[in-house]
């Protein structure tokens, strides 16, 4: 009985050392003292000749490198508080990232508890959910501070509060600091605006959006008209940063906003006269619906999917791009919801010099890129960096790259596009033929086109990946801005900037069927879409929430238009028919001098952000003093010399240009003021004015921005 | 059934796998192994320290002293008087402990590098050894001064292994680095660098087979690698004979006394051994002690001793070397 109680005795000393999990436990540990951060030891090459997972996210691998790597010097399991991996964070020994980590505290206590009971990898819990709290913060005033809280769920289903292991780090530390406060994980609050916090545990991200009023005084939107939910979303988030709205923007404004996003084009000077007389929802509504049926809607939206599609020609092949072309425009055209049109995308095999979505294989060079290319169209995400390393900033791995590369490693991109039985992408991280896999869902084992059960997995009905990317998208080319931008950049770590919105919108789209020209109605139709961009005290600064319009400079090609539109004189384009719109030039390596100088997007990359491929100092200069305007001003069959010809009055001349270049009459002092400018009795100075005259007008902003 | 009770103890006597329940090192992977001299007793070192055991029965004897707080290598003397014991404490100091053997004591102690020792090696005369240290620096030491007469710097990164050639002067030092580097003992100058491996390069052993034409002629080095290779070597023209790839990583590596066969102790626990004229695997055990980090052939006895991380692990081998 005595041998007995000894032995209990023994075993409750040794019981007094918890049973600690690698993954679980002192992964975040790491990740919170930023061990396995990008600048230290999850460095793509380590540090110190230490190697850790960026952000831990190889658990087994890191377990490998600190506990069996180099004979198992890391971790001393007879004196574990000598370990290599305390011993160096802690400040014992010197340390090239400084003293992480406090000695006496509690990461450090629960390192020596684990090495102590063994250096065990644990039973590993699978993280089913990750909360935290708050997850959205209002504040009254500021600063201001607010308690963070994170609690995880595992599989075993007792939830854990796992505050002091989340890693908790501000976007942006001069507006928020994060801190320790008694015990408590404290978000310090020191500027106004929309910011964000995000919780990392194990492999998950969330975001917490803290909103700091921007005004002491509080503001009434209550009365702003709603003209559908998505100005509710807008309003409550203006409301909540007491941040004012700008009136309504003009019948002509609107018009010709609308017209420009809708159809790459200004609106016909009969159409504004006839607009502004009848302007109401209805007439707006019908006006909406015509531009979403007409031909250069179809045109000008095929360009935009053209451009995301990275559309190219192939060496001395030009068939398989105007098949391609041909498909995509009458894809558009004809409603075909986008669902359908990404299927077929990922899906089609064949003669490509016939079957248009054959060519989407043929537009990049082999199945990384493919890979990537999927991830940026069909999923807004950028998956290019987990080919050399697991995503830093995502949840992407190696594995998910390269099995996403093997779906499409069996194609072959000749002429004929087809499955063959051949074809394997090296996994980077395992020099072994990657699997093919469904980025963060499952490997796809078996025969058959593994393509067919991506493209599945992509469009099934929980799968918001595609609808999300879409609809920011298109968001961003009514709004100005994405509500996440950049627009192929979606991931946990850079949230919207209205999730709420961003989530119905894509339900919405999702529920119409992935009609683009549905959403693209609902975000035209919204008062949000028609706010002037007359700049309030209250929010000049405003350059995310919709207080006010954003004026956006016209694409290139939208551009070349207006000004061919404008002059009266069209633009030629070698090898097409005269009168062509540039538009509907979907080569990028198709020689446009005036498009190469306005600025395209290039093959290789496409054109995903905001910033289009606008040619920048270049560009402007070329518009100033270049040829492209300047000739069309004085060509003899342009629209200033036909109506000199014609010999119409200077106020005739100013109204006309003004109508065509910015969608409104001039208003009496301009039409005065310019008419005190050109004024002149020499019939030929009257003209050098007069050309003088447009040539300020196509060189305005106004002219040059859709506002 | 007499059959069968008399095979279970033939097993028996030639498998052994021991926990180490009740022992001092239990707690801790076996980092450091030696048979005695004499070839009745074993000596293991772990973060623990040293401790003797019988051979082949495996019985506790009683533990060295050492100041070590890890034990990455032992090394008898080609006397076998004195034993080297390789070690220290990671990012503070690497040491040696000089041992005399007949009394088991501690005639030296050199602190010698900034990181720990992971490998010493005899020159085949007795009179110098090397070290293989953490910090990227290769020592020769003369073994009867304790003094440093030479330092090799030509690693990028750490040594992990370490060799003499029969010349008593070239030295082959292997690392983090993925090179096999060779260099002259007397004075530290590099002589040649080969650098096929595309992995940490774990270990290096010298073929025990001697060249028969010329006594300077190729001598056939084999090396292992995190890429999952053995390969085999005449270093000093710079050849690279072959080499397979194994389906797990090599860690620990012994030639058979011919030099016919090699024996790869693995990260997967087993023991391959490697045809060393095909390359080919042609025998596979399971030791069941972890990663294995030392290996031990006892060619009178016909029995290989296997230890690493969980424990030690003694095999049989039916074929007479």
């Amino acid at each position: 009985m005595k041998t007995f109680a000894w032995f209990c005795l023994a075993l409750g000393i040794e019981g007094s050392v918890q049973a600690v999990d690698f993954e679980t436990e002192i992964m975040p540990v790491l990740t919170k003292a930023g061990c396995n951060s990008g600048a230290c030891h999850g460095a793509a090459a380590g540090r110190g000749g230490f190697h850790l997972s960026l952000l831990g996210s190889n658990p087994a691998a890191d377990y490998d490198a600190i506990v069996h790597e180099l004979e198992g010097r890391r971790t001393n399991q007879a004196h574990p508080e000598k370990s290599l991996i305390l011993a160096k964070p802690t400040g014992y020994l010197d340390h090239g990232g400084d003293v992480v980590l406090d000695e006496a505290g509690p990461g450090a206590k629960r390192l020596v508890d684990w090495i102590r009971s063994g250096v065990s990898r644990g039973t590993a819990k699978q993280l089913t959910t990750l909360r935290v709290e708050p997850s959205r913060f209002v504040a009254a005033a500021f600063p201001t501070t607010v308690s963070l809280k994170a609690m995880a769920i595992f599989d075993h289903g007792v939830p854990t509060d796992v505050s002091d292991l989340t890693l908790f780090s501000s976007a942006d530390p001069a507006a928020v600091e994060i801190e320790e406060f008694e015990g408590n994980m404290v978000a310090r609050i020191k500027r106004p605006g929309q910011h964000v916090v995000l919780a990392r545990f194990l492999n998950r991200v969330v975001p917490i959006q803290l909103n700091v009023p921007l005004s002491d005084k509080a503001i009434d939107l209550s009365s702003q008209p709603r003209g559908n939910w998505i100005d509710e979303e807008i309003l409550q988030l203006l409301s909540e940063l007491r941040i004012p709205v700008s009136p309504p923007s003009s019948s002509n404004e609107w018009l010709r906003r609308v017209t420009l996003d809708l159809t790459g084009r200004l609106p016909e000077p009969s159409k504004v006269e006839e607009f502004v007389s009848q302007d109401s929802l209805d007439v707006r509504s019908g006006y909406v619906d015509a531009l979403l049926a007409s031909e250069a809607f179809s045109d000008y939206w095929t360009l935009k999917f053209s451009k995301l599609l990275r559309f190219h020609s192939l060496p001395n092949e030009k068939e398989g791009l105007q098949a391609y072309s041909d498909w995509l425009r009458g894809e558009i055209h004809n409603g075909t919801g986008l669902d359908r049109i990404a299927h077929q995308l990922l899906t089609a095999t064949g003669d490509s010099h016939f079957v248009g979505p054959a060519n989407f294989g043929r537009m990049v060079s082999d199945a990384r890129d493919q890979a990537e290319l999927v991830g940026q169209f069909f999923m807004g995400t950028k998956l290019g960096c987990a080919n050399c390393h697991n995503h830093p900033l995502d949840k992407w791995t190696q594995d998910d790259y390269h099995g996403l590369a093997a779906v499409f490693s069996k194609l072959e991109r000749g002429r004929e596009v087809r499955l063959t039985s051949r074809g394997a992408v090296t996994n980077l991280r395992t020099s072994e033929p990657a699997v093919p896999r469904i980025p963060g869902f499952q490997d796809l084992d078996g025969p058959g086109d593994h393509r067919v059960a991506f493209a599945d997995w992509l469009l099934s009905k929980d799968n918001r990946y595609f609808a999300r990317a879409t609809v920011n998208r298109l968001w961003q080319a009514m709004l100005g801005r994405g509500l996440v931008e950049p627009t192929d950049d979606l991931r946990d770590t850079n949230p919207p900037t209205h999730p709420e919105l961003l989530h119905k919108l894509a339900e919405n789209f999702v529920q119409s069927d992935y009609n683009i020209r549905h959403t693209l109605k609902n975000l035209a139709m919204s008062h949000t879409y028609a706010r002037s961009g007359t700049i309030l005290p209250g929010n000049a600064s405003d350059d995310r929430f919709y207080s006010h319009a954003y004026g956006r400079e016209l694409h290139s090609e939208v551009l070349l238009d207006a000004i061919a539109d404008v002059t009266g004189v069209p633009s030629t384009f070698k090898g097409h028919v005269f009168g062509v719109r540039a538009v509907t030039i979907l080569d990028p390596l198709e020689p446009v001098t005036a498009l190469d100088i306005l600025g395209r997007c290039t093959k290789a990359k496409g054109c995903d952000d905001n910033g289009v491929a606008n040619g920048g100092l270049p560009a402007k200069l070329h518009l100033l003093n270049g040829d492209l305007l300047n000739r069309k001003l004085i060509d003899s069959d342009g629209r200033l010399n036909k109506l000199l010809e014609a010999g119409q009055s200077d106020e005739t001349i100013v109204r006309e240009f003004y109508i065509r270049a910015i969608g409104r009459n001039p208003t009496e002092s301009e039409s005065t003021h310019w008419c005190q400018q050109i004024m002149e009795s020499d019939e030929k100075k009257r003209r050098d004015k007069m050309e003088d005259f447009v040539w300020s007008l196509l060189n305005s902003r106004t002219f040059l921005e859709n506002h | 059934m007499t059959k069968v009770f008399a095979a279970f103890l033939f097993t028996a006597l030639l498998t052994t796998q021991c926990w180490l329940a009740a022992s001092p090192i239990a707690s801790s992977p076996i980092t450091a192994m030696v048979f005695s001299p004499n070839g009745d007793e074993v000596l293991l070192g772990s973060q623990n320290g040293l401790e003797l055991r019988t051979w082949p029965g495996m019985l506790m004897v009683g533990t060295i002293e050492s100041e070590l707080t890890q034990v990455h290598d032992l090394k008898f003397s080609p006397d076998g008087r004195t034993l080297l014991a390789a070690g220290g404490a990671p990012a503070e100091e690497g040491v040696v402990e000089v041992i005399e053997w007949v009394n088991k004591k501690r005639v030296r102690r050199i602190v010698m590098h900034e990181d720990i020792v992971y490998r010493v090696a005899w020159s085949p005369d007795g009179r110098r050894w090397v070290t293989a240290a953490g910090d990227g620096m290769g020592s020769v030491v003369d073994a009867a001064s304790g003094e440093t007469i030479a330092r090799y710097e030509g690693h990028s990164r750490a040594l992990l292994d370490i060799a003499f050639f029969e010349d008593n002067n070239t030295v082959a030092s292997v690392g983090v680095d993925q090179t096999v580097q060779l260099w002259n003992s007397s004075d530290g100058t590099h002589i040649r660098t080969l650098d096929n491996h595309v992995g940490t390069v774990n270990a290096i052993a010298i073929s025990p087979t001697k060249p028969t034409t010329d006594a300077d002629g190729p001598v056939t080095v084999a090396t292992i690698s995190e890429d999952r290779t053995v390969r085999l070597w005449q270093p000093k023209i710079g050849r690279l004979m072959r080499f397979s790839k194994l389906p797990s990583v090599p860690r620990s590596l012994t030639w058979s006394n011919a030099g016919d066969r090699l024996y790869v102790g693995c990260n997967d626990g087993r023991v391959r051994t490697v045809d060393s004229s095909t390359m080919e695997v042609i025998d596979t055990f399971d030791a069941n002690v972890g990663r294995i980090h030392e290996l031990a052939m006892d060619f009178e006895k016909g029995l290989i001793l296997v230890a690493g991380e969980q424990g030690f692990y003694t095999h049989g081998f039916l074929r007479k070397q």
